[in-house]
């Protein structure tokens, strides 16, 4: 299996041995260190996490919850495998855990996520409508497969990083990020085409994607 | 390798993922083989639009406010629990949240007030456990005391065991029974009836092994004593 080789305009560097020394000094109690910690993770877990959930308030609060468990149990974690390995396990299991209680929910006619599924139009009301479309889109992967092409697509971790972080053998991972792109492709494939279309009959060349 | 092959790996192609060994023979179908052309163009593009057009979002400004005054009222929890002593800290550790202690504590008394109703029933005597306040009075009345019943159970039984039987050197103790008297016509219950309709039966209610109270059971019945005594 060739190492997979990330997208050149990568936004998130993914894992850094910097990290291990900066919970190292966590745990010596050094809040700064920590400070540091949280602003190298924040925003990629935010957005898989906000992905996941589809809801911002309670994305911030798993967000913050991941933060304090790593915080809470810094003395267990196991430095042979990767800082970021651990905390994407432990948030991937704090958004499974919110997921299921909401279908529990959902279940006995509670309907938590009903007004949620808005957040791509309202967050991004001045982009053009396509990237609406993709989030929507995205949305509406079922949890495990959105989980395993986020990860793959959107935070560009390693295959052999996510079967650690998913807790699933190497070979389901990539089915499912297999199984999901083409699904994510299936759910596009109409507005793609029409977009396609619009650009040939216009003569001002408008910007596609 | 056939269309269908291809066009699963396509992703995995635009994405950099495949050997170059792989990489070849997908371009190789791809050039021979239109339809997968223009589906390859389709995935090209939602390739680009996931590279470039996901935004990106931000989690609200005073994140990291909020995250480290939370951490603040943890440690001083942390500081908190340092100062429990170690039964304290025992439960603290196997009942984590508020709520299954206070659920612990309600057990608890609940167990405790159980146990002290058992207690204090088996302490109560048998007269005011099985006699209304106006029997008890009636009886009074009557000058009939446990021991007078006791006695004249044990006189009934002389009576209608047989010499022989070894029930006759067996001590008993009365206690622990329910029993019915008849009344006379005024109501009050007769001293020499009282004991003729006692029917005496083992109340288990209480933890077993009760000391004796299963030797009463035959002895007084309105049944005959041969019937009921099985030696």
């Amino acid at each position: 299996m060739p190492t997979p080789e990330h997208a050149p305009n990568r936004k998130w560097q993914v894992s850094d041995p910097a990290d291990k020394e900066l919970l190292a000094r966590v745990k010596a109690g050094d809040v700064t260190a920590f400070s540091v910690l949280v602003d190298r993770y924040k925003i990629r877990l935010f957005n898989l996490i906000y992905r996941m959930l589809q809801n911002r308030e309670e994305a911030e609060d798993i967000l913050q919850e991941t933060f304090l468990r790593v915080y809470r149990e810094k003395g267990s974690y196991d430095p042979t495998y990767a800082f970021s390995t651990w905390i994407y396990t432990i948030a991937l299991n704090l958004c499974r855990n919110e997921l299921k209680r909401k279908k529990r929910f959902k279940f006995f006619g509670i309907d938590l996520v009903k007004n949620d599924r808005r957040y791509a139009v309202e967050e991004s009301g001045n982009k053009n409508c396509l990237s609406s479309t993709l989030e929507k889109a995205i949305a509406s992967l079922p949890d495990k497969y959105r989980t395993a092409f986020l990860l793959r697509e959107v935070n560009q971790l390693s295959y052999e990083e996510m079967s650690q972080c998913m807790e699933v053998p190497l070979g389901t991972v990539k089915s499912r990020v297999n199984r999901a792109r083409l699904m994510l492709r299936e759910k596009l494939k109409p507005k793609i085409k029409e977009q396609y279309e619009l650009s040939k009959s216009s003569p001002i060349p408008i910007r596609l994607f | 390798m056939n269309c269908r092959k291809v066009r699963q790996y396509l992703f995995g192609y635009f994405r950099q993922e495949l050997s170059s060994e792989e990489r070849e023979r997908i371009k190789a179908h791809l050039d021979s083989c239109p339809e997968c052309a223009r589906e390859a163009e389709e995935i090209s593009r939602i390739n680009f639009l996931l590279k470039d057009d996901l935004e990106t979002f931000v989690p609200s400004t005073d994140f990291n406010e909020k995250l480290l005054a939370k951490i603040q009222t943890l440690s001083s929890n942390e500081e908190v629990s340092n100062k429990r002593n170690w039964w304290q800290k025992l439960l603290h550790e196997v009942f984590p949240s508020v709520k299954l202690r206070w659920a612990l504590a309600g057990a608890v008394s609940v167990i405790i007030v159980a146990w002290a109703v058992m207690f204090s029933q088996r302490q109560t005597p048998i007269r005011q456990e099985y006699f209304s306040q106006d029997e008890r009075q009636m009886e009074s009345q009557t000058q009939v005391s446990s021991q007078d019943i006791a006695d004249s159970l044990y006189q009934e039984m002389l009576k209608r065991v047989a010499p022989t039987s070894p029930l006759r050197n067996k001590v008993f103790i009365i206690d622990n029974f329910s029993f019915s008297a008849s009344r006379g016509e005024d109501g009050r219950i007769r001293p020499e009836d009282i004991y003729k309709r006692f029917v005496i039966e083992r109340r288990s209610y209480l933890p077993t092994g009760r000391r004796g109270s299963h030797y009463v059971l035959p002895v007084v019945s309105t049944q005959p004593a041969s019937q009921k005594i099985d030696y």
